[in-house]
């Protein structure tokens, strides 16, 4: 009743939400560093991938599209993958100039769509931003894996892999960010 | 000017990020003078956007004013002097204010960056910031007593951000209702 009614409450903002729901409990069970949190914690990070593979496609095939869930899809997207390198950052896992280029990143797009607001154009998706999510999301899935494989004490032994992981990750997400900035002056421009 | 203002303010929070995290006391003492002088530029350029501003100035003031205190943040983050769901809750205000503004803005409804619970908070975590850099002076390289001070810092600085969204949430809901029907 309430997904008709509000129009709030749809499937595809639920599985949105749910990215957001998860991000503390996720970050709670990578910090605490037990063995069997960290499985869980794997866990909920591929369903939170799939949930974000998924809410687009179902919003479409459910005719389900709304404005609240065209927001809540980047925005959720945001806070998760930043609360986990978060707790990456905790953990020494991610070195911090690296964290910081993510986090300044989904700041930055974050204004310059409301920048293109205020300039009457949209500043539509862009594929650069779902590359970049699909990167970060092998990359944190990957870092999680390799610390349940190897443990985390033992994460140093896999340095070139988990650092080329993140670079990876850290690169692709600076792409997005010029691509993001050149496509609001290009609009600017015209 | 103002962008020019804004740009150093981006460019000072990594700077003084990386001068907090090592951890000594004389590059303490440099990330505390470029914190001061970060907060006073960004009191400088507040002053000068409520005159006269363009959007792009407006917006560029937000984000250096976001990345600035976060990287502070951050710092004091990795040198474990604050917790992770302070970060956190900080973090949240932060991301969700621009996406908020985008959604009203879809609606008609423009709520100005400037309110005044938005400059408070600013200046309200400049001040935080200030104060406990301030406090690891005098403890480094062993925090002996100022942990209670700390905390209570940063809780005043992640509940002021969390009043802000509020009201800010308030002011579009309030204009939504005034003028649009739904916000």
């Amino acid at each position: 009743m309430l997904m008709k009614s509000s129009g709030v409450f749809t499937i595809p903002n639920s599985l949105s939400a749910f990215r957001m729901l998860i991000s503390p409990v996720v970050i709670y069970l990578l910090i605490n560093g037990d063995p069997q949190g960290m499985i869980i914690a794997l866990v909920l990070m591929i369903l939170a991938e799939i949930s974000d593979l998924l809410d687009g496609i179902v919003a479409r095939s459910l005719g389900q599209t709304s404005d609240i869930g065209k927001l809540l899809d980047p925005l959720t997207d945001s806070f998760y993958r930043v609360s986990v390198f978060l707790a990456f950052l905790y953990n020494g896992w991610i070195p911090v100039y690296m964290f910081m280029i993510i986090l300044s990143r989904d700041f930055i797009v974050s204004y310059l769509r409301v920048l293109s607001q205020q300039m009457n154009f949209t500043l539509a998706a862009r594929s650069s931003g779902k590359w970049k999510a699909i990167i970060q999301g092998i990359a944190q899935i990957g870092i999680v894996v390799l610390v349940i494989y190897a443990g985390a004490e033992n994460l140093g032994e896999y340095y070139i892999l988990s650092y080329s992981l993140l670079a990876a990750a850290t690169l692709v997400t600076a792409y997005s960010l010029v691509d993001y900035a050149h496509s609001v002056y290009r609009s600017w421009g015209s | 000017m103002s962008l020019i203002i804004s740009f150093l303010r981006i460019v000072s929070g990594p700077i003084a990020l990386y001068l907090i995290m090592l951890k000594n006391n004389d590059m303490l003492w440099v990330a505390f003078a470029i914190m001061l002088a970060s907060v006073a530029l960004g009191l400088l350029n507040s002053a000068m956007l409520s005159r006269k501003a363009t959007d792009l100035e407006k917006v560029i003031h937000v984000v250096s004013d976001s990345i600035y205190h976060i990287s502070i943040f951050i710092a004091f983050f990795v040198n474990q002097w604050i917790s992770i769901w302070m970060v956190l809750l900080i973090y949240s205000r932060e991301i969700m204010i621009p996406y908020m503004q985008s959604f009203a803005m879809q609606y008609g409804i423009k709520v100005a960056d400037d309110l005044i619970s938005s400059r408070l908070k600013a200046m309200i975590h400049g001040l935080c910031q200030l104060a406990i850099v301030a406090i690891m002076l005098k403890q480094l390289p062993q925090l002996v007593y100022g942990q209670n001070s700390i905390s209570l810092l940063i809780s005043v600085a992640a509940g002021i951000s969390v009043l802000s969204f509020v009201i800010y949430l308030n002011a579009i809901s309030a204009k939504g209702k005034a003028g649009h029907g739904t916000a």
